[in-house]
């Protein structure tokens, strides 16, 4: 009997030694998978950079590290203007996206019964690609608006782009708001737009500050609505693509703003996250 | 803002929202079932359109399409799934974890066709991984396929859309409560059983939405195609591009609604697909 327990004992510390030993290998497994994928992802935006300090970037190797194709840029400005409306553009579509992911984002997590059909309504351009929301923005205003696209109308395919994400940003934030808190200060006699002010509005800061970078950001970088709806206006991205489909002897220069402009980007948007990952935390 | 309230604010949003943003997306059911010829409308019930994408031998485009979108949601889905189950349940270091989290935030605000750029002077025939393999004496011909090929298209999508799968499925497994984990451990549960009857059902909306957020993206996704693709038409968006420079904007609107039916058809079989092998059909949804 004593035998029997001892052995099956082993035998059961044997199991879970496998299992265990398993579920190592699967998340190793995982891991490195996922690392991969990652760096598939990156090894282009980091290559980018390399090219951009090599002395011949179209060839095999890089190598003959060299400044030349940054002073060769900032000698001719032929990018200022596109650069100058994108951010122009960016900073509309900021603001726009702060202001109207604060309105509705605050306020969403705390409607019952219509809750779900508005978000619908909001997240729908996420499952629509970005090229059919350009096409379609510009056949629609132009048949039946009679419109010449312009400033507005890339800002609009900007908007519709960038909202759900900056929504959603927002939203991160707001769904762990107590809204307790409204309650107590309308019982002390707070209105809604001191309640809004002194309450919410600090709390939720982290996420409407996410929701400008996002909609300055998704709008600074956006290529594929911007392709149907810039009529004669040229966005830094619409430029690049321009010329990297015209010119290649101009693809060294492009390297160099695309390096600049990623490093630009990826500082903007570390911030947003440190910011969101600080305020889940507590 | 004291007149209206909060609510009323949100509906008038959601008003103003559905008229400048929504509306215009209805232009493509409209355009492939009238009779325009560029952007004027006669006003007349017509699928010519439609038969159009028959005649010309668009359909196959589509179906091509269809199959590279499958193929690299697939692999993405592959691969993502356990890279999220991963750091949703056992990447603990909280460094790491917004490390990875800014990892996969940081390509959806990078400029789209840069990326894609790079990847021409890697993949092409004078670029580095052929320089490196006649360097090698491993091929004596630079190799065609890697670039303006299946091959290359699938490539840059993969890295383009990998995030979009990941994000979702993260989000959806560290939303579930691990007490679950635990009492189905403690129940005597193995853990490929917690994972099938448990985490998968509970992930399950996370799955679908990256499943969403990848496999549509990557069916009108025009620039990797152009870009890695050599742009001979070979795929949908780059079809799509061609009728409206060509103005056919009846063609651009029925295209455009095989694009968003047929990504609708396919994902409702995922769906149900999905909904099938689950035991306890689909617990986690609609909650």
């Amino acid at each position: 009997m004593g035998m029997a327990l001892a052995n099956n004992n082993a035998q059961f510390r044997q199991a879970a030694l496998r299992q265990v030993r398993s579920q190592r290998v699967a998340s190793a497994l995982a891991v490195c998978t996922g690392l991969c994928m990652t760096a598939l992802v990156y090894a282009p935006v980091l290559w980018l950079g390399v090219l951009s300090v090599s002395g011949d970037p179209l060839g095999g190797f890089p190598g003959d590290f060299t400044w030349r194709w940054y002073r060769a840029l900032f000698a001719q400005v032929a990018w200022l203007a596109p650069l100058l409306l994108s951010v122009r553009i960016a900073l509309l579509v900021a603001v726009l996206c702060m202001a109207g992911a604060t309105l509705a984002g605050r306020v969403l997590p705390r409607m019952r019964r219509t809750r779900r059909l508005l978000l619908a309504c909001f997240l729908l351009p996420l499952a629509i690609p970005g090229m059919v929301i350009g096409l379609n923005v510009f056949i629609f205003y132009r048949v039946f608006g009679g419109l010449r696209m312009g400033l507005w109308s890339l800002v609009l395919v900007h908007l519709v782009g960038a909202f759900p994400f900056a929504l959603l940003g927002l939203m991160v934030v707001s769904l762990r708001f107590e809204t307790s808190l409204l309650e107590a200060a309308a019982d002390l006699g707070a209105g809604p737009w001191r309640r809004f002010w002194d309450i919410e509005r600090p709390l939720l800061m982290p996420g409407i500050v996410t929701a400008g970078m996002f909609g300055f950001l998704l709008s600074l970088t956006e290529l594929p609505r911007s392709l149907f709806v810039a009529g004669h206006l040229r966005t830094l991205p619409l430029y690049i693509w321009a010329e990297a489909s015209s010119r290649a002897s101009h693809l060294p220069l492009i390297y160099c703003l695309n390096t600049m402009l990623a490093v630009v980007s990826t500082a903007i948007s570390v911030t947003a996250v440190l910011a969101l990952r600080a305020r889940l935390r507590h | 803002m004291t007149t209206l309230s909060a609510e009323a604010q949100v509906y008038l949003l959601a008003g103003v929202w559905g008229l400048l943003a929504l509306v215009p997306l209805l232009v493509s059911p409209v355009f492939s079932m009238v009779g325009a010829h560029g952007l004027r409308i006669d006003w007349h019930v017509s699928f010519e359109a439609f038969q159009d994408i028959i005649a010309t031998g668009r359909w196959l485009v589509i179906l091509r399409t269809c199959g590279m979108a499958s193929l690299v949601t697939a692999i993405c889905l592959a691969s993502g799934f356990p890279f999220a189950l991963w750091l949703a349940l056992k990447a603990r270091n909280p460094a790491l974890l917004t490390l990875v989290w800014s990892l996969l935030t940081i390509p959806f605000f990078l400029d789209p066709a840069a990326r894609m750029l790079v990847w021409r002077s890697v993949l092409g025939s004078s670029g580095m991984i052929n320089a490196a393999l006649l360097h090698l004496h491993a091929i004596h011909a630079p190799l065609q396929w890697l670039l303006f090929s299946d091959f290359a298209v699938a490539f840059g999508l993969v890295g383009s859309y990998f995030p979009n799968m990941v994000m979702p499925i993260y989000l959806a497994i560290s939303l579930i409560d691990k007490s679950l984990l635990q009492a189905s451990a403690d129940l005597g549960a193995p853990p490929a059983a917690t994972l099938r009857h448990v985490i998968v059902p509970l992930a399950m909306p996370g799955i679908v939405v990256g499943t969403i957020f990848s496999f549509v993206p990557i069916m009108g996704d025009g620039i990797v195609s152009n870009i890695l693709g050599g742009g001979n038409q070979a795929y949908l968006a780059d079809s799509i591009m061609a009728l409206s420079n060509a103005m056919n904007y009846s063609g651009v609107a029925a295209a455009t609604m095989c694009l968003l039916g047929l990504s609708g058809f396919l994902l409702a079989l995922l769906y149900i697909a999905m909904r099938r092998a689950l035991p306890g059909n689909g617990h986690g949804f609609g909650q």
